[in-house]
């Protein structure tokens, strides 16, 4: 397992800053929304690191292989620690 | 002879497809629209005493019904119930490819997994004890590498021994205590309810395990929801539903989910050990100049650049040669052909088929090469990076950056392009995209481009007009968004999520596979419509035939007055009026009716009316159009074609994809009608400035 740097605090995924790593703790989102997010791989317990945050636009997160690109306005969905 | 159905099931980018060609080599069914798959495609091989029907579905991450291709994958796997599934996984990123492998171990068919990609996980440091995993999973486990063809003899075989075994019945993914004991509360409640036993016959195609339909409604699974009937059976399902919900703050379909990872990751720890840390791939480090804020929109520009100056450049040289191969062989036909003996079928051969057909078989290779670079852009993993660059953008108009793919697509064909918006995620996404997407300039359209201007430009304009008609497309597709989001199809579009896969270099084999399901399809086009759209125009233009003879009437006013007498000439100055404003005369009015049928038909109407027009053997098409019409007419045109009478291949599908011929018929009727006073206001403007219309 990687090491992991959880950032204190609780805030949203669309808050993860680029490099840094957080664990995601609950989604805000729809249901069908957060049935995508989850058969992507973006399950409660997750530990990621941020890829790509640039403030505007759209986070790219990486897990293991993946690199999933998420809107910015469904990163804000997701509570992470 | 036996007979086996096996399907391939997998998320996307794992390689599907490259199996499924590799499995079946060139014998597969081509597509009516191959593209992107979003829908099933079937090919067939022999082994042994054994025919094997394979069925690569569309990419996907659940068997959840929430988006259209998901839908299609899934209605294959409960209805149609095959043999055999294979389920693709990526070695790389099992645990996350296995979600699926969960749902589809319920579905009673006998599985094999197959682990694409090993050579990549093992130089990762990924190291996986594959067997543990398959005992687990209740399958046999292939390793394979499909790019480079390992595996494909041992899953085959892997196959046949798996249709022999029965199915893993015994085999139930527990949910943890209480999900199971609410499970069990809603079987045990279905097995009362009066005649639901025959209704689960019919419902699904094949007698569902009763657990099977209770998860998935508590789940609230829109797909088996739908299909159950039974009210009773529905508010039983509310009711626990809710409850669970209620006693820990979680919907039951959460729950389940967690369940899946939960199982998934008890396996993983056992069987998958990363030697390596986490480190940044070669694709992370393409990725922060590609998907870089500064920098990624420009790149992205150039890349499209680039794309059109292939297609342009590289397809010059075989063009002229399709050209002059066309025209040796219709002089030949002249030349040959006994005088005086059915001159009539001799102007319909040369004339008719061969000046309509071989005008628009010259274009074969730009189409190729222009369907060569999507293929590239899609299967390099590049198009998900151009859906990231245009998130921002596209959030500004209302939609989300996974709406861009099929626009670009769409430049390639408007009816994939339609196809593909399968992959987004809501209707509205779905409609307001395919709404437009006919304004994203086709091949077809490109081919009438490169007709048209070189025909009445100067070298040094045509990349600048070539841009602006494409811009112009573009421009009028965000307007109309714009427009269509804030009345018709008001609301919000779900937030995106798109997976960026690794960077990869496209096989040539999956390349060139994709070529020639489009050049065929080119080819076949200009076998059946445009050559019965040729020698329709081309019996229009030569009868009724003109009698009335005049005395002191030279060769060419009696040519005239025939075309002005025949049907053609007679429908075309009926239309006269409406065409006039435009700048458009009765044949390129004749042409114009005829892109309905498919936009190249334009090219083939053009010089099946210019060739009975003109008495000068061997001028060219283009040469005939710069000696009738000026710039202006050329350039309206463009804009006509771009942007009015969608083609009936697009009617179609946008009738089948949307459901109703409502959005098909409002499709049609408003781009033509934008067509036309755009068309209308650049010809009255444009006569305004002297030069321009001389």
């Amino acid at each position: 397992m990687a090491k992991e740097t959880i950032r204190a605090g609780c805030g949203t995924l669309a808050d993860v800053r680029t490099s840094d790593k957080a664990r995601i703790e609950a989604f805000d989102a729809l249901d069908d929304e957060r049935m995508r997010l989850i058969s992507m791989g973006l399950r409660r317990g997750l530990v990621f690191e941020m890829k790509h945050n640039s403030g505007k636009g759209p986070v790219t997160v990486a897990f293991g292989n993946s690199r999933l690109a998420l809107g910015r306005s469904l990163a804000g969905k997701i509570r992470v620690k | 002879m036996r007979h086996l159905r096996v399907a391939l099931a997998g998320n996307p980018n794992t390689g599907k497809t490259t199996i499924f060609n590799n499995l079946t080599g060139g014998r597969q069914k081509v597509g009516n629209y191959p593209g992107v798959t979003v829908e099933k495609k079937s090919g067939w091989i022999q082994r042994g005493d054994c025919e094997l029907e394979l069925v690569d579905l569309p990419g996907v991450y659940s068997l959840d019904a929430s988006s259209l291709d998901q839908q299609v994958a899934r209605d294959y796997l409960l209805r149609e119930k095959p043999d055999v599934i294979v389920n693709v996984l990526d070695a790389s990123n099992l645990e996350r490819s296995l979600y699926l492998a969960t749902q589809l171990l319920e579905l009673d068919v006998p599985m094999v997994l197959a682990i694409n990609m090993c050579d990549l996980a093992d130089a990762s440091g990924i190291v996986s004890d594959y067997a543990m995993i398959g005992d687990r999973f209740f399958a046999p486990i292939i390793c394979m590498v499909g790019n480079k063809r390992t595996g494909t003899d041992e899953l085959l075989d892997a196959v046949l021994k798996a249709a022999e075994q029965p199915g893993h019945a015994e085999f139930a993914l527990s949910y943890g205590e209480e999900l199971d004991a609410a499970i069990g509360e809603l079987a045990s409640h279905m097995d009362t309810a009066a005649g639901f036993r025959d209704e689960l016959e019919t419902m699904l195609g094949a007698e569902r395990k009763r657990r099977w339909i209770a998860a998935r409604l508590l789940e609230h699974d829109s797909g088996v929801w739908h299909a159950v009937g039974n009210e009773d059976i529905k508010k039983k399902a509310e009711e626990i539903s809710q409850r669970l919900a209620y006693s820990h703050d979680e919907s039951p379909a959460v729950m389940i989910a967690d369940a899946r990872y939960g199982y998934i990751s008890g396996v993983c720890m056992e069987a998958v050990r990363n030697t390596v840390e986490l480190r940044h791939s070669l694709s992370d480090k393409i990725d922060v100049v590609l998907t870089h804020n500064m920098l990624g929109m420009p790149i992205f520009l150039a890349m499209m650049y680039i794309v059109f100056k292939i297609t342009f450049s590289l397809a010059e040289f075989p063009m002229r040669l399709i050209e002059a191969g066309i025209g040796w062989f219709s002089s030949m036909v002249s030349a040959l052909w006994p005088a005086g003996h059915m001159m009539w079928v001799e102007s319909l051969l040369v004339n008719g088929i061969i000046a309509g057909v071989g005008g628009v078989i010259v274009f074969l290779p730009s189409i190729v090469l222009l369907f060569m670079s999507i293929a590239i852009l899609e299967h390099s993993g590049y198009m998900a990076r151009a859906a990231f660059i245009m998130d921002r953008l596209m959030h500004r108009i209302g939609l989300h950056g996974k709406s861009f793919i099929p626009m670009i697509i769409g430049f390639g064909c408007t009816v994939p392009a339609i196809l593909a918006t399968r992959t987004l995620d809501s209707r509205r996404d779905r409609l307001l995209t395919m709404m437009v997407l006919p304004l994203m300039s086709c091949g077809a359209r490109f081919t009438i481009y490169s007709l048209i201007i070189p025909a009445f430009f100067p070298p040094s304009w045509y990349a600048p007009v070539l841009w602006l008609i494409y811009f112009i497309g573009i421009a009028l597709a965000i307007a109309g968004i714009k427009l269509l989001g804030s009345t018709v199809f008001k609301g919000e579009s779900p937030g995106m999520v798109i997976e960026l896969p690794p960077y990869r270099m496209p096989t040539i084999k999956t390349v060139f596979i994709h070529m020639w399901e489009r050049a065929w399809l080119y080819l076949r086009k200009a076998g059946t419509i445009i050559l019965a759209a040729s020698i329709v125009m081309w019996v229009l233009m030569n009868y009724p035939g003109f009698n009335g003879r005049k005395t002191g009437m030279s060769g060419s006013e009696m040519k005239a007055a025939a075309i002005e007498n025949s049907a053609a000439g007679r429908i075309g100055k009926a239309l006269e009026p409406v065409l006039s404003p435009l700048g458009f005369d009765w044949r390129i009015g004749t042409a114009l009716v005829g892109t309905i049928a498919a936009k190249e038909v334009f090219i083939s109407q053009m010089a099946v009316v210019l060739a009975t027009d003109n008495s000068g053997n061997g001028e060219s098409l283009r040469g005939a159009l710069k000696r009738n019409y000026s710039p202006l007419t050329g350039f309206c045109i463009l804009l006509f074609t771009l942007i009015g009478f969608p083609c009936a291949a697009t009617v179609a599908v946008m009738k089948s994809e949307s459901g109703s011929w409502k959005f098909a018929l409002l499709q049609f009727v408003a781009l033509t009608l934008v067509a036309w006073c755009l068309t209308a206001l650049a010809y009255q403007v444009g006569h305004l400035i002297p030069g321009l219309s001389g």
